[in-house]
């Protein structure tokens, strides 16, 4: 017989999974109810979180983001400082399933699902999240990069719930993207996700860049390409907008190169791993120049000669 | 193990014993025999489910009832009332936006989520708000048509409305929310 607990805190859902082992915590549910019903994962019972004070809130203050148990792909993409703080995080939301699903899952089930296409998880790699995971015998602060297993397997133990995932604030004039290539344009799942996050101090050189990639590995992937781009410089200040220098194209060009070579896609039945590696380099050029054009708003100068 | 739930479904209050694997879905068709909203997939993918709950449309076969206790439901017999069908529905009709009619309730329900929220959109937002909603007969051209046929409906009578000061309320975050049914053309009920 499936139960159904309904704890009024974190503290009291911690315990329901603790003393009774497999039980699992009911967030969105976009994953687990099909799951469950199709018979494709086994359930004691349902730890919903719909009981908790404040569980589905966005926390945004100059420590950063703070991501709760119940909130939403639909609540993050529409708020206003998160598209300006963290925009790769919001196009990632903006880009799962639609507006019905948006409306139901959140961010902290779409990463312990764990699966290697999550929208979300690459540009929580970007941004450096922090997964705060509590249970009875305390909380403890995993970095995101060190959070996923495999497919569908994470550091999380039995008994342990994800309590909150905290972004850090933006290190400088902040770009953010998340490429997705897709046959669908809607509820469909990335063949290749690119996610980037770059900073730029005020003269237009790059402080920090990182790339990661949905569907091209057994997790999501933080790659080491966004090393071509740190410390380059990438646009010049002129006159209240920003002038693009030469060798951005190639810059962009390398970190596509070693994002590539990071990856180990496979063959399955969204793609073949020869495409996905064939689309890899597209969606982080791509990615990159978003992520640029918003660190660096306005209309850009480029002088002749300049590959744009 | 039967849980007792309340829940608002148009705004009439229900009082249900359900188990906790039977979705909002299930509850609607089978214990309230509100079998206006379909069941397609019954996986999330294709939106003939969708239902409002608490305003936002959601996918019903994802949500265990039991998870919308104390909530308010909108479904597509909530749409029409006692003065005619819903301009959405009156549009729906005019434009031949359905063939089968299969995904048509969870269109309309996607179609008033987005004209609650924001009464003036673009193509590009039609389009968005209706991504989730699979249509294997129209090719959607019509369905756009309508939802943006209707909107222009519901600004017209609200800013009779609000005559002589409707300039004041162009902006979607100023507009006063009138019940738009009330300034829509009448509906003959003979499609009720």
């Amino acid at each position: 017989m499936l139960e159904y607990h309904r704890p009024a805190s974190v503290e009291e859902a911690v315990g329901v999974l603790a003393g009774r082992p497999g039980s699992v915590v009911l967030a969105g549910g976009t994953d687990l109810v099909p799951a469950y019903r199709a018979g494709r994962q086994s359930v004691r019972g349902y730890v919903s979180l719909r009981g908790i004070p404040g569980v589905g809130e966005l926390s945004v203050g100059a420590d950063g983001l703070v991501i709760r148990p119940l909130s939403t792909h639909a609540a993050v993409a529409s708020h206003p400082e998160v598209w300006a703080r963290w925009p790769a995080l919001a196009w990632a939301c903006q880009s799962v399933g639609s507006v019905q699903v948006r409306n139901l899952g959140t961010v902290v089930g779409n990463i312990c699902h764990a699966s290697p296409a999550a929208d979300t998880a690459s540009a929580l790699l970007t941004l450096g999240a922090v997964v705060e995971a509590r249970s009875l015998q305390g909380t403890r602060d995993i970095p995101i990069a060190e959070f996923f297993l495999g497919s569908g397997r994470t550091v999380l133990q039995p008994g342990e719930m994800v309590s909150a995932i905290r972004v850090p604030p933006p290190a400088g004039l902040g770009g953010g993207a998340y490429v997705k290539i897709s046959p669908r344009r809607a509820m469909d799942i990335a063949v290749v996700g690119a996610a980037v996050s770059l900073w730029l101090d005020e003269n237009g050189r790059c402080l920090d860049c990182r790339v990661a990639l949905a569907s091209v590995a057994p997790v999501p992937l933080l790659t080491g390409a966004g090393a071509a781009v740190v410390g380059q410089q990438l646009a010049l200040p002129h006159d209240g907008t920003w002038e693009l220098v030469s060798g951005v194209h190639d810059i962009f060009a390398q970190a596509a190169q070693l994002a590539t070579e990071a990856a180990s896609p496979i063959s399955d039945v969204r793609a073949s791993a020869d495409y996905r590696r064939a689309m890899i380099p597209v969606a982080v050029r791509r990615a990159l120049w978003q992520a640029l054009g918003r660190a660096t708003p306005g209309e850009w100068v480029i002088r002749e000669g300049v590959q744009a | 193990m039967s849980i007792e739930i309340t829940l608002t479904v148009n705004r009439r209050e229900y009082k249900v014993d359900v188990e906790p694997t039977r979705t909002l879905l299930q509850v609607l068709r089978d214990d309230l025999a509100l079998t206006g909203t379909k069941e397609g997939c019954d996986a999330g993918d294709c939106g003939a489910c969708t239902v409002l709950w608490d305003g936002r449309p959601v996918s019903s076969c994802l949500v265990l009832a039991v998870e919308a206790d104390g909530g308010h439901i909108e479904t597509v017999e909530g749409l029409a009332d006692e003065q005619g069908l819903h301009v959405l529905q009156e549009a729906f009709l005019e434009h031949g936006a359905a063939q089968c009619g299969f995904c048509t309730p969870g269109m309309l329900m996607s179609a008033k989520a987005l004209l609650d929220n924001n009464p003036h959109p673009s193509e590009g937002e039609i389009r968005t708000a209706l991504a989730g909603n699979l249509c294997r007969c129209t090719g959607y051209g019509k369905i756009v048509a309508a939802v943006k046929h209707a909107a222009e409906a519901m600004a017209a009578s609200t800013i009779t409305a609000l005559a002589p000061v409707a300039t004041a309320g162009d902006t979607p975050s100023e507009r006063v929310v009138v019940d738009h049914r009330g300034e829509a053309p009448e509906g003959d009920g003979a499609h009720g």
